[in-house]
């Protein structure tokens, strides 16, 4: 996000601050880990996920992080990475502590700020990102939130077809797989006339806005919780 | 390894199943079928969680206990006059059922569904040894005549549209073409039938053996189980160690489940219980029946903590039904008997890391799988955790893989190394080359870097600005 879609990070602080929050940045947090986990590289999300673990061990206040996969392995995969003890007890406290945005919003924040409107009528797909839905289940909230929205009408995708197939290297790994099933959902999107594409997850946009790029879909993208202050 | 498996092809047989649209049509269309039946059938239970957790747990049992389970099933059975023997591996299998073969003389053999014989290798063996060996499962007789294996757990023929069929019963067998699928199980039951009666031999797998009464239960829809188990004289069940059930008395739970699990359906048409030979005063059934427990790797899976949850399957193929990767790669991309995310978990286990370690891989870890799986097999953790061990073998992942996470590393466990990434992509995002990175841009348009980062922005801002 910071690389790639910094615009949509500042939407997320200004949401918060919108909801009286102070925002913190920590800029020693660099990356969760996740790449290198899901690749069979344990050491090696293990040491660059240290930095992180140890300052979420040191603070106090709600963490808040953008996009489902990364929270998710923050919240959920940790001791996967055989933790010292000590920080594993540590990270079984802390890690309540950890939302997702939405989540924060929703369940935390208790739904601050009156909804966004749009002025004309827009159509959105929510993809409904794998992590977000099967392993924090926060879909629905996210989902409610968005419903709210006067002239925002959601599009959803069948189940059938959830998986956007970025996988992180799995996107690399099997690529025409990875993109047949891009395809599927950009094509979904397409036949149903929507504006574009909202989810919990950036790396799944991030894919599926590379593909309609290279297809020249008329197709946006949002992080969902853009959706609250876009215009 | 048996050269007729090849795990370590999956890109390449993916790749082609992706061109060929009639299986990319066949199993989109099976697929989004088999789920929705499934999503309805299971909602009859509004409890379906806490059966899956009694599932779980009486599966487990069964693996906590095996050693004790096992004797005890062979005890019963051999009380109930059944034979039990046990093979270590795929070859002393079917060398055993060579030797039971033989020593009647039998040369016939009518087989219904097993993924187990199709692990072991069966029919090629049997063919090579002078036997005749007919399958009697409508989409096993099918694949069989197309001289491919099964390419789904349940469905073997899942990748074939009608058409296919009708040409191939049309040009293998000499029949009337038609397209008609009531006609075609017809012509093919006719066959089929000439066979039951002159069969010497019927083998089957076996889907539950409980350890309780030495029954065997079967369970199918098509009636040829039944056939096949009671026509030929000899009956032989090969069975996996670990399809022990504790005790009858779990059975409704299981039919059940996995009935819904795999087809939608309540209860399946035929559930077949063998327990006992034919005895002298009862007019059918086989004069010998005998069980093979197949260890096969089964009993090393066991011993290792982290993955012997993987025998927990009762092979419903819920998974595959809703995996995104395997209703486009196909059955057949996987290389081996089984297919999907539960093949992806016990290949590489059955037959070794190396002979199968792309299949790990062949996952977005979208964790449908864990969802559906009715004993709550962990597939997407053990799909990690098989990773982690591919990974560590040096020779068993690309150098440039293993390199780049090197840097990947460096760049991500420091700040000023990330500082020297952010020029770097910034400096690739401007003169175009992150479409060097062929994987990504081959399909995809370019990745760019912002002008600015969210860091770099940061940092330029006041707090009030922020
Ligand atoms: S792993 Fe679970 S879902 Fe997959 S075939 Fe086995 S029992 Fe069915």
């Amino acid at each position: 996000m910071d690389q790639f879609f910094p615009d949509s990070v500042w939407k997320a602080v200004q949401l918060l601050k919108q909801a009286n929050c102070d925002v913190v940045f920590e800029e020693k947090a660099l990356c969760c880990g996740q790449p290198a986990f899901n690749s069979g590289y344990r050491k090696d999300a293990y040491e660059v996920a240290k930095p992180l673990i140890d300052l979420l061990t040191m603070t106090n206040e709600p963490i808040v992080v953008l996009s489902g996969s990364c929270c998710s392995m923050i919240k959920i995969h940790y001791h996967e990475l055989h933790l010292p003890p000590e920080l594993e007890q540590q990270w079984v406290k802390w890690k309540n502590r950890v939302f997702e945005f939405c989540d924060f919003w929703v369940n935390v924040l208790q739904n601050p700020t009156l909804p966004n409107s749009f002025k004309s009528p827009l159509r959105v797909l929510f993809h409904r990102s794998c992590h977000a839905l099967r392993e924090l289940k926060i879909v629905s909230a996210a989902e409610t939130l968005l419903q709210q929205i006067p002239n925002l009408e959601l599009v959803y995708t069948n189940d059938f077809d959830a998986c956007c197939g970025f996988g992180g290297t799995f996107a690399v790994k099997f690529p025409e797989i990875s993109i047949s099933m891009a395809d599927s959902k950009l094509d979904y999107a397409m036949q149903h006339k929507v504006d574009g594409i909202a989810s919990l997850d950036m790396s799944c946009l991030m894919h599926l806005q590379a593909r309609s790029q290279k297809r020249f879909l008329p197709l946006k993208f949002w992080y969902a919780p853009e959706l609250l202050i876009y215009q | 390894m048996n050269a007729n498996f090849y795990p370590n092809r999956f890109s390449k047989v993916a790749k082609e199943a992706l061109d060929n649209a009639d299986l990319q049509n066949a199993l989109t269309k099976a697929m989004h079928h088999s789920q929705m039946v499934r999503n309805q059938a299971v909602q009859d239970f509004s409890d379906w969680e806490e059966m899956r957790n009694a599932a779980y747990r009486i599966r487990k049992y069964t693996l906590d206990h095996l050693d004790e389970l096992l004797l005890q099933f062979e005890e019963n059975c051999v009380r109930n006059g059944v034979q039990v023997h046990y093979a270590w591996d795929a070859q002393s299998a079917c060398q055993t059922i060579h030797l039971i073969l033989s020593s009647k003389s039998a040369k016939r053999i009518v087989k219904s569904k097993s993924m187990t014989t199709e692990e072991i290798h069966l029919n090629h063996f049997l063919e090579s040894n002078g036997y005749e060996v007919v399958e009697t499962d409508l989409g096993e007789y099918i694949v069989q005549l197309r001289n491919e294996p099964p390419s789904h757990i349940t469905g073997p023929a899942i990748h074939l549209n009608r058409k296919q069929i009708a040409d191939l019963f049309h040009q293998k067998l000499q029949l009337p073409y038609t397209e008609d699928p009531e006609e075609l199980t017809k012509q093919a039951r006719t066959i089929l039938r000439q066979r039951f009666l002159t069969a010497d031999a019927g083998i089957s797998g076996v889907n539950f053996a409980c350890a309780d009464s030495g029954k065997i239960v079967i369970i199918e829809n098509e009636g040829n189980v039944r056939l096949t188990t009671s026509l030929p004289n000899i009956h032989i069940a090969l069975c996996g160690i670990e399809k022990i059930l504790a005790k009858e008395q779990y059975l409704p739970l299981f039919l059940r489940m996995l009935a819904r699990s795999a087809t939608g359906q309540r209860i399946n048409v035929y559930t077949n219980f063998l327990s006992r030979p034919r005895q002298p005063n009862e007019l059918d059934g086989p004069k010998e029946i005998h069980v093979i427990l197949l260890d096969n790797n089964r009993s090393k899976m066991l011993k290792d903590i982290e993955l012997r949850e993987s025998l927990l399957c009762i092979r419903c193929g819920a998974c595959l039904n809703v995996c995104p990767i395997y209703r486009r790669a196909g059955g057949h991309a996987y290389g081996y008997s089984y297919m999907g995310p539960i093949g992806a978990v016990i290949t590489p286990q059955l037959i070794g890391l190396q002979n199968a370690h792309l299949l790990p891989y062949a996952s977005t870890l979208c964790t449908a799988c864990g969802d559906v799986c009715p004993v709550k097999v962990p597939l997407p953790q053990q799909l990690l955790t098989l990773r982690q061990r591919i990974a560590e073998q040096a020779s068993l992942r690309p150098w440039l893989e293993k390199v780049g996470f090197k840097i990947w590393k460096w760049m991500f466990s420091n700040n000023a190394f990330y500082v020297l990434l952010t020029y770097l992509l910034g400096f690739a995002s401007k003169f175009g080359m992150m479409k060097l990175f062929k994987p990504w841009s081959t399909y995809r348009a370019p990745l760019r870097r912002a002008p600015l980062t969210f860091r770099q922005q940061w940092k330029k801002r006041t707090y009030h600005e922020r």
